[in-house]
């Protein structure tokens, strides 16, 4: 009995199916169908072209902002102490030393003192 | 095929005459298809001249001209997805912003002016519409190229790009779903719901 019921409704929807394809006939054509389509298809060109030429010119100032900077980092000397990597820690302390050593070139002198509470100086 | 080879590859070098003769050849069936995809006469010359747009950018990515209708066929389904998306949305708002006697109203004013057969083919575009409303939209349109466009399960095989029993289960359970749907309505009007 369910299973005629489902059939029977299987065959009815088959045929609100095939109604609905008679009701859904093709519109009649407007005249300006084709002529409406081109102009889009101009519009999606015309702004895709614009596209095309802003997307161009980022990429050529973007490769000519790139030479520029690879020319100027060619162009830049090294920076000093290069071969400081070869160096050992001890040169590299010593060059930093460098400085204490050449200051203090002169004999310390040990000046007479006053010793005003004494009353007497000291040498 | 509508055409001949030739002019579907003159067509993807650019030849605007040759496009031009492709979409006069296949705007009659296009139409009738997005008719039957749709629902909504109003809209299917929006919708075919969306189809024919995307075919003109998407026409050098065909590979072979053999595939032009199959290609055609999935232009068409994606464009009446993007419809029936935007459709649904609006339907929501429509329908309820409309008091049953504006409703009423809508339809004596209508009987005055459309004969019998326009309204019952109406009728019968809300009912079907209503009853495909049960499953996606992805599902509705699949249902609707098998059994309303009466497409080959090895032609959706090909629009679709799918296995033929992935697209057998998918449509198995979207009928089950619409026949629910339709024994549900069936009912609603015997017990005089839905009247």
């Amino acid at each position: 009995m369910q299973y005629e019921d489902i059939s029977s409704s299987n065959e009815r929807l088959d045929r609100l199916f095939l109604e609905y394809r008679d009701a859904c006939d093709a519109p009649e054509l407007s005249a300006n169908f084709m002529p409406a389509l081109w102009q889009k298809i101009e519009a999606r060109q015309s702004s895709s072209w614009i596209f095309k030429k802003v997307s161009g010119w980022f990429v050529a100032v973007s490769a000519a902002a790139s030479a520029v900077l690879a020319i100027a980092l060619l162009s830049t000397p090294a920076v000093s102490g290069g071969n400081s990597y070869a160096n050992t820690y001890v040169d590299a302390l010593a060059a930093d030393h460098v400085a204490e050593y050449t200051l203090y070139t002169e004999p310390v002198h040990v000046d007479k003192v006053a010793d005003y509470s004494a009353g007497r100086i000291i040498e | 095929m509508l055409v001949e080879f030739e002019l579907i590859k003159k067509a993807q070098d650019g030849d605007a005459a040759a496009f031009n003769q492709v979409v006069v050849a296949y705007r009659r069936k296009t139409l009738g298809t997005i008719a039957r995809l749709i629902g909504r006469p109003e809209d299917v010359e929006d919708v075919a001249q969306e189809v024919f747009l995307r075919l003109y950018f998407s026409l050098d990515q065909l590979r072979s001209p053999e595939g032009f209708e199959a290609w055609l066929y999935r232009l068409t389904v994606n464009a009446a997805y993007d419809h029936l998306r935007k459709h649904r949305r609006r339907a929501e708002t429509r329908v309820a912003d409309l008091s049953e006697q504006q409703m009423t109203m809508a339809d004596a004013a209508a009987s005055t002016t459309v004969d019998r057969d326009e309204i019952r083919k109406r009728q019968v575009r809300e009912t079907v519409d209503e009853l495909l409303s049960s499953v996606s939209t992805e599902d509705r349109v699949l249902l609707t190229l098998k059994e309303v466009e009466g497409l080959s399960l090895k032609d959706l095989e090909k629009v679709y790009g799918a296995n033929e029993n992935a697209l057998k289960v998918r449509l198995f359970r979207a009928r089950q779903r619409v026949l629910k749907a339709f024994q549900g309505s069936e009912k609603g009007i015997k017990t005089g719901v839905g009247s």
